[in-house]
């Protein structure tokens, strides 16, 4: 069943055309990787999904809801997580602080227990949790953005190059996470200019090419793809 | 030594209003980048406010001091929903001169109101004067000192220990992120804006208490003050303006009593050049990278 399903999208940064007619769709369950190189759309459309950009035309569907119309701060309410580039986890609170903000729109009584299994998940976290945010390492703070965004309990979370700037032990590390969050029944957005990393652990995939999206398919058939192996694989 | 207390005294208390109105000019900043130039001029309208409703027959004191403050922190709210707000994006020079103009726009509104000639204001604080040793400490003082220190407790549990705090200081950090999170930025300025202006309010209060008059361009002088006291403390950092106005109060004082009365401004100017050639960024303010 779509979860999510963008249609006709069209994004303007002032005369600049970004986003130029991309559709897509998100089933339930599934991980979707939209990989590029960079500079070629894949963040801002990420951003006007979850309202940080307004489009200039299309629909972006989200369990019923119309996304488009809706502000930035009531997106996650309805079940969509954002994992922002660059993670932009909240340098001068606590560890603990940005991961209580996460929750910040739950009204139920089980907060507690969610934090309790982001801790389990990221045992660093739970270690450093009276600690600064700023004063973490760079894959620290990807996993603090990763469990911000968990603690919401998001039916889908969306992830902007989750493994950009990590080193190659945190970066295995990090994609190990997505597969087990995937598992636990949350549907995944992936976008990623690790293009190989992406494929592996995705279902399908969208490549997208200065703001138009010029190929889609099964993740694996597009691995073998020769213009995909030559262009994003390095082959 | 005794007239050293004493000049601690007299520094301390104005050190302290000159601390509750830098708050606000801290907690605008520090969430909506801006520097509230009409922030003075709210001191104003709460003393003004203060002398109708004492005035006024059937009004109690109390409900006075309430209308005065609660009156303050709307007009902020509104000031900032009518003129601020539609330059969210705009450069940050239009924002300055909006703001110097909402000040003066509020000085002549109640020039026109009030006419230029100052308003006595009557004694509205009955504390008994305190003598400890052969220093007279003021009933007004004690209130003065009670009042902003019971504030700086809340504020500060506010700001870092509630749900609501944490949210503030995300939103002044990334709007952005904040906004994922489900934060309602506009309504974190609303909110901010309301806080930074009743503390104003609270400030005009004890003004009065202690000058007991009320004219149309009171706010100025402590306004300024207490935003030199806001950037030496650091704009953007709460403890940084408590400790900035106190300084600046303790500063004016001394300077006054041990050097002279007519370098007192030389000497708080000197303060803020010193501490910004030390520390750009203030006592305890520190640098930040903005993101969109
Ligand atoms: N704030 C901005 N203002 C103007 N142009 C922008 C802005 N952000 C991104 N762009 C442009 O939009 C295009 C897509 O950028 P982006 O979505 O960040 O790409 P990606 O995430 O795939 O690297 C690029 O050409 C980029 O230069
Ligand atoms: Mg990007």
């Amino acid at each position: 069943m779509s979860l999510l399903k963008v249609e006709d999208l069209n994004v303007y940064y002032g005369m600049i055309h970004a986003i130029k007619d991309i559709s897509f769709e998100v089933n339930e369950g599934e991980v979707i990787a939209l990989i590029g190189a960079n500079g070629a759309g894949k963040t801002t459309t990420l951003h006007t999904i979850t309202g940080l950009l307004q489009p200039k035309s299309g629909r972006i569907e989200f369990k019923g809801h119309d996304l488009v119309k809706t502000p930035a701060h009531k997106i996650v309410g309805l079940g969509m997580a954002h994992v922002p580039e660059g993670r932009r986890i909240f340098q001068e609170l606590t560890v603990y602080e940005n991961l209580k903000l996460g929750a910040f729109t739950r009204k139920d009584k089980d907060i507690a227990k969610t934090l309790d299994m982001v801790y389990e998940r990221f045992p660093r976290l739970k270690e450093r949790k009276n600690q600064i945010g700023g004063t973490l390492s760079g894959g620290e703070q990807q996993m603090l953005a990763m469990g911000r965004a968990l603690m919401s309990k998001p039916d889908i979370i969306v992830m902007d190059e989750p493994s950009m700037g990590l080193s190659p032990i945190f970066v295995s590390e990090i994609f190990d996470i997505i597969k087990e969050i995937s598992a636990q029944g949350t549907t995944v957005l992936l976008v990623e200019q690790n293009a190989k990393k992406a494929l592996e652990i995705a279902d399908r995939a969208y490549v997208l090419e200065t703001g138009k999206i010029v190929l889609s398919g099964d993740a694996t058939d597009l691995m073998n793809d020769e213009s995909v192996k030559k262009a994003y694989l390095g082959e | 030594m005794s007239s050293f207390v004493e000049q601690f005294l007299n520094g301390l208390i104005p050190g302290s209003i000159y601390a509750l109105i830098a708050l606000g000019y801290t907690m605008v900043y520090g969430i909506a980048k801006m520097i509230n130039f009409a922030h003075g001029d709210i001191i104003m309208v709460g003393a003004y406010i203060l002398l109708i409703g004492l005035n006024a027959s059937g009004v109690p004191t109390w409900l006075a001091i309430v209308l005065a403050i609660a009156g303050c922190g709307i007009l902020g709210v509104v000031i900032e929903k009518v003129a601020y707000k539609p330059l969210r994006n705009a450069p940050s020079l239009a924002v300055l001169i909006t703001a110097i103009g909402m000040s003066y726009f509020l000085q002549n509104l109640f020039l026109v109101i009030f006419s230029s000639k100052g308003k006595s204001v009557p004694r509205f604080i009955h504390v008994k004067d305190f003598k400890i040793g052969d220093i007279t400490v003021s009933g007004n003082m004690i209130v003065t000192l009670i009042v902003t220190i019971i504030i700086m407790i809340l504020l500060t549990v506010f700001i870092n220990k509630t749900k609501l705090g944490s949210a503030l200081r995300a939103v002044s950090e990334d709007k952005g992120a904040a906004s994922l999170m489900g934060i309602n930025s506009d309504l974190m300025i609303s909110m901010t804006f309301a806080i930074g202006s009743a503390l104003a309010g609270v400030a005009g209060i004890l003004w009065v208490s202690m000058y007991d008059k009320a004219y149309p361009t009171l706010g100025a002088i402590p306004g300024i003050k207490a935003f030199v006291a806001a950037v030496i403390g650091g704009i953007g950092s709460v403890p940084g303006a408590m400790i900035g106005g106190i300084a600046l109060g303790l500063v004016e004082s001394f300077t006054k009593a041990y050097i002279s009365g007519e370098l007192v401004d030389a000497f708080v100017f000197g303060l803020l050049i010193i501490v910004l050639i030390f520390k750009p960024t203030g006592i305890l303010g520190r640098k930040r990278i903005e993101k969109v």
